[in-house]
């Protein structure tokens, strides 16, 4: 049983350029227990079809979705209620800027409590002790102080440490973390995955991922979703996806890593791919990613390309998909 | 947050001499004295003007007298009133409870009014109930004190017989002051229910003219602060833990909005009584802001430079009051030293 069904969900952002889709009619599911890895260059629409998941869309955005269910319930005609009551329980979060994302106003056994309570109906009782429990499991040190104490006067590590503290208070059916090492330091980094992962196995939880970075996802997922202008590109199990990627986007992005990089002795500049992200109000015809691909040919500039089983996968590229006239 | 104080505490001294200054030079630079008013049309002889010059301080050089002002403001003695003959320290904190006690409703007025207000409309942004609160706190903010409040008499008063005119309480009730707030001397005399219905009755009106200016500012700066805070990481974060929209909006939002609004209700304060001197001339109210207009007029020069010099000692406390009040509030700044 999936845990996670997601049927052609797009998302609508109204602009003053009109409406744009951010996400555009993406489908994807995840079992219990499985971590997905979601990665894509900045402004793909990642970190916005997780929040289309949560209900936590910002203002002038809605969603569309044929179907969009958790655990069998319909999210899709659920009430506000129902939603607010599995976020933060069922489904927990958490995010870029660790600095930013906890309530500079509040201390951290505060903050704490309030996850915590969601798990422990309210019982006002002994949430100290639970709070101290959790940051020990976080990893965090001299736990009693720590829970007078104010986002500021912590570092980045730390207050992320904190932020997943809350998000596996409540033991969550799913975690999804949005880029949470971006505004890490490297050292500190491979510190906090490498708790995501103990947890995520500890407590046998769903979890997706979202990175720019797929070779950080190489180490953590079980499968990776590779997005582009909002649409998948391609998605398959890690090993697949990372050690034979065939779309080329996909190669483009591993080939940038610089992990690759220092690998190859010639190179003098640290390869990149060339050009940007579609500006999503004036979108390319065809395949999105056609203006910075080396393989395109005449029919990506016009075909839109489908995404097809394909070799172990799916992927939306016309090099693996002969057209259909010419079958026949 | 000691260096924080004690810096905020030297530019508060340094304008404060500077307001020292204003207050005497500029009612001395006005045309009209003192000696002439009291004198009114009477032809006297020379040397008896000189004379009363003289027993006034008057006939000293300016600078002399300025000094003579700061060396004796500074020990408690503001000097006498021309007119009454007492101390204009007794005559201050004599009036000063009624403008307090209006001042007081006025702010609270503006503030359980003025924080719901833009708290909603920084929720609902952009709907009817948003536009319907910018335009109407910016209509209160650029409306004539004098002519709001005369446009209220006329309807609440002259036309609806359901609020009174002007004063503190109706002639009927004599009410020797103990505290000078009447809410509270009424019980304290003993006069119970209805006279205390009467003074708050009186001070309906004046309270609401006197408060719409800060209620203006109140509601504009909670709307535009709530908006901001909004948008931070940390209010997706509430929403992420599942926390009611109440929970997110009433505590994780409201405790960071609050803190530019309480500098702004700190402000508010202290033009509260600068407005006085508007609203108690409309309304006939007993207190410092009259006070100060009718000795203008009478050219009292030592009620105007001591009530005015009084005044700013107070809205200068109530800033550092207000600056420490922002390091509580607002944790960042608490634990800076």
């Amino acid at each position: 049983m999936p845990l996670l069904e997601v049927k052609n969900l797009t998302v609508r952002i109204e602009t003053l350029k009109g409406s744009l889709s951010a996400v555009d009619n993406i489908s994807f599911s995840l079992t219990e227990g499985e971590v997905l890895g979601i990665v894509g260059e900045s402004g793909c629409g990642k970190s916005m079809a997780s929040y289309a998941l949560l209900d936590l869309l910002p203002p002038f955005s809605s969603l569309e979705a044929q179907q969009l269910s958790f655990l069998n319930r319909d999210l899709l005609h659920a009430s506000h209620r129902e939603k607010r009551n599995l976020r933060g329980k069922d489904i927990t979060m958490i995010f870029q800027d660790p600095m930013t994302s906890l309530n500079p106003s509040f201390t951290i056994g505060f903050q704490l409590r309030e996850s915590i309570m969601r798990a422990e109906h309210n019982k006002k009782k002994g949430w100290r002790k639970r709070a101290i429990e959790l940051l020990k499991h976080v990893g965090i040190s001299e736990a009693h102080e720590r829970l007078d104490s104010y986002p500021h006067e912590l570092s980045g590590g730390m207050c992320q440490r904190i932020m997943i503290a809350m998000a596996i208070a409540t033991r969550p059916q799913l975690l999804i973390a949005d880029e949470p090492t971006t505004a890490l330091d490297v050292t500190i980094q491979a510190q906090i995955l490498k708790l995501l992962q103990s947890l995520q196995k500890e407590f046998g939880m769903a979890m997706i991922l979202i990175s720019h970075n797929i070779g950080l996802l190489a180490h953590m997922a079980n499968r990776v979703m590779v997005m582009y202008a909002g649409q998948i590109m391609e998605m398959g199990k890690t090993e697949d996806i990372i050690l034979r990627p065939e779309h080329p986007y996909t190669q483009a992005l591993l080939a940038a890593l610089p992990e690759n990089y220092s690998n190859t002795k010639h190179r003098t500049e640290l390869p990149s791919i060339p050009g940007l992200v579609p500006d999503l109000a004036h979108r390319p015809t065809g395949c999105q990613f056609h203006p910075r691909c080396k393989e395109k040919f005449d029919r990506c500039e016009k075909e839109l390309p489908e995404l097809k089983e394909h070799n172990k996968r799916k992927i939306a590229c016309h090099l693996y998909d002969p057209p259909s006239t010419k079958l026949t | 947050m000691f260096r924080y104080l004690s810096q905020r505490i030297v530019v508060l001294l340094i304008a404060f001499f500077g307001i020292t200054i204003i207050a005497f030079s500029l009612i001395r630079l006005a045309p009209g004295d003192p000696i002439t008013l009291l004198l009114g049309e009477r032809s006297v002889s020379e040397e008896l003007r000189k004379e009363m010059t003289a027993n006034l301080g008057f006939d000293k050089p300016l600078i002399t007298q300025y000094f003579l002002f700061i060396y004796q403001g500074l020990q408690g003695d503001l000097g006498t009133s021309v007119i009454t003959k007492r101390p204009v320290v007794d005559e201050f904190f004599q009036r000063l409870p009624a403008t307090l006690e209006l001042g007081i409703i006025a702010l609270l007025f503006a503030i359980t009014v003025g924080m719901p207000f833009g708290i909603c409309a920084a929720v609902k942004r952009n709907s009817f109930f948003d536009y319907f609160t910018s335009f109407t706190s910016l209509a209160g903010y650029s409306m004539p004190i004098f002519w709001w409040g005369l446009v209220l008499i006329i309807i609440f008063s002259v036309h609806i017989h359901i609020l009174p005119v002007s004063g503190r309480m109706n002639l009927m009730y004599d009410i020797e002051p103990i505290t000078g707030f009447m809410l509270i001397d009424v019980w304290l005399r003993g006069e119970g229910m209805p006279a205390f219905i009467d003074v708050l009755k009186h001070l309906i009106l004046p309270g609401i003219v006197m408060g719409t200016l800060p209620l203006a500012v109140i509601t504009r700066m909670t709307r535009s602060s709530m908006l901001e805070i909004l948008k931070e990481d940390y209010i997706r974060t509430a929403h992420a833990k599942g926390l009611t929209n109440m929970r997110v909006i009433g505590i994780h939002a409201l405790r960071n909005a609050l803190i530019p609004v309480i500098t702004v209700i700190g402000l508010a304060f202290g033009s509260i009584i600068t407005g006085a001197i508007l609203t108690e001339t409309i309304f006939s109210w007993p207190g410092i802001g009259r006070w100060l207009v009718l000795s203008v007029t009478q050219r009292d020069y030592p009620v105007i430079q001591g009530g005015i010099v009084i005044i700013a000692s107070m809205i200068i406390m109530i800033n550092i009051l207000v600056d420490t009040t922002y390091a509580i509030v607002n944790p960042k700044m608490r634990k800076q030293t």
